[in-house]
């Protein structure tokens, strides 16, 4: 699956149709449970299933359309983000040994925290154009711990649900990846 | 680790020209093409998920007959029109506004932000602010590209707006979001006098946005001798959580 380039072709355009209006569903919902983050969740288990570089360009993708709907100058979602999976691609390349619920879970958190960090490292560093103002640590731990929590509980339940019925998601050791 | 550095900056590089390729329009014509499905959708999802919240109490574990959906249905055009006609009644004396259905809510990593279907194409202009119902005010104009606008609503981190007591003259402080649910009025003066149970105008001190704007009501003022100001916590007038229609204040 991994070398066939046209199931990504067809696949990553309808989850970006399918998760972005289930992240505006998800943020309807009462906290905590609005903290839930669908495209967390879409990019981990296309790395799991996946297991190429190209999901890099996935997240490029997915974020190149979700910056459209956010309030932020134009690059910082979609280039904080690509960067975030590109640090989980190389963990999960390097640290992680194995495939399973609680590696989907470390990887959705590993995510979750880097894509934040960047995207909180980012607001600093445009703080300087008029009317941008760096968001306050406090909010954005609380921010973090929720979105981590939630996110990566539901990943790894889903995975334990869904890991026998998906080939590609047998528990099992990883093999070495392909180059991006 | 050289290996990552460089691809790393590979795709820096990138994603920086693509940014620059959007910025300057070269992208226009994919944009476009994409957006009539990525916006239909979102407006879909959205509204279907503001309709079961809002008929939440109505809906029991049966599966719903005809009726039962029909009934959904109209109390949701219910609540739209009354939404409405109290937007109405409050614009009548505004010489220009327009009217906008929320497509989206906050997909913004941590902002507070809601998608409007109306843009350029209409007049909107950033910084302009966004009210519903009876003249409440909910937040400003932050992003507007052609057919849609990104509303960073006033619980937003990077919300601040002027304001005031309801019936009193001068500017009292600044109202400023980033705490959940509730927003908060900094920069009191400590020789203002001010209690829970005050209503918060906008105080038209800001060049966009008019005097008299709702915004909320105090529910706790926090006042520490040692300080140089006061802060109020407010109650916001509107529920920010499933706004539907808006109305936008235009110049």
């Amino acid at each position: 699956m991994k070398h066939n380039w046209i199931v990504p072709a067809v696949v990553v355009p309808i989850t970006i149709v399918f998760v972005l209006p289930l992240q505006a569903a998800i943020a309807t919902l009462p906290y905590p449970l609005s903290s839930f983050n669908s495209f967390v969740f879409a990019l981990i288990f296309a790395l799991l299933i996946w297991e190429s570089g190209g999901v890099v360009w996935f997240a490029a993708l997915l974020y190149a359309i979700v910056d459209w709907y956010t309030a932020t100058p134009y690059g910082l979602v979609v280039i904080s983000n690509t960067l975030a999976m590109l640090v989980v691609l190389w963990f999960y390349r390097s640290f992680f040994t194995n495939r399973s619920p609680v590696a989907a879970g470390a990887l959705a958190a590993l995510l979750t925290v880097s894509r934040i960090f960047l995207y909180a490292l980012g607001y600093f560093g445009l703080s300087f154009l008029p009317g941008v103002q760096s968001p306050p640590i406090t909010f954005l731990l609380t921010e973090l711990i929720s979105e981590v929590g939630v996110t990566s509980v539901v990943v790894f339940v889903v995975y334990v649900g869904i890991s026998r019925l998906v080939p590609a998601l047998k528990v099992t050791h990883t093999v070495p990846l392909r180059n991006i | 680790m050289r290996r990552y550095v460089i691809t790393a900056a590979l795709i820096c590089g990138i994603l920086l020209v693509a940014v620059l390729l959007r910025t300057f329009g070269s992208w226009g014509f994919m944009e476009k093409a994409v957006r009539v499905v990525t916006d239909t959708t979102l407006k879909w999802a959205y509204q279907s998920a503001v309709e079961i919240e809002t008929n939440g109490e109505s809906v029991n574990v049966q599966a719903p007959n005809s009726c039962t959906v029909e009934s959904t249905r109209l109390t949701q055009l219910e609540l739209e029109n009354n939404e409405l006609r109290a937007q109405l009644q409050f614009l009548k004396n505004t010489a220009h506004h327009v009217g906008a259905t929320v497509i989206g809510r906050t997909l913004d990593p941590i902002g507070t932000s809601i998608i409007i279907d109306r843009g350029k194409a209409d007049g909107i202009v950033p910084n302009r602010p966004v009210i519903v119902g009876n003249g409440y005010f909910i937040g400003k104009i932050a992003r507007v590209d052609e057919h849609t606008a990104v509303v960073r609503l006033m619980s937003d981190f990077q919300s601040k707006t002027a304001a005031t007591v309801d019936n009193r003259d001068k500017s009292l402080g600044v109202v400023e979001g980033g705490f959940g649910l509730t927003v908060r009025l900094n920069l009191i003066p400590q020789n203002e006098v001010i209690r829970p149970g005050d209503v918060i105008i906008t105080s038209g001190l800001e060049p966009d946005v008019p005097r008299g704007l709702a915004i909320g009501i105090v529910e706790v003022v926090e006042k520490k001798p040692q300080e140089p100001f006061q802060q109020a916590i407010i109650k916001p007038s509107a529920d920010l959580h499933a706004l539907t229609v808006v109305s936008v204040i235009l110049p």
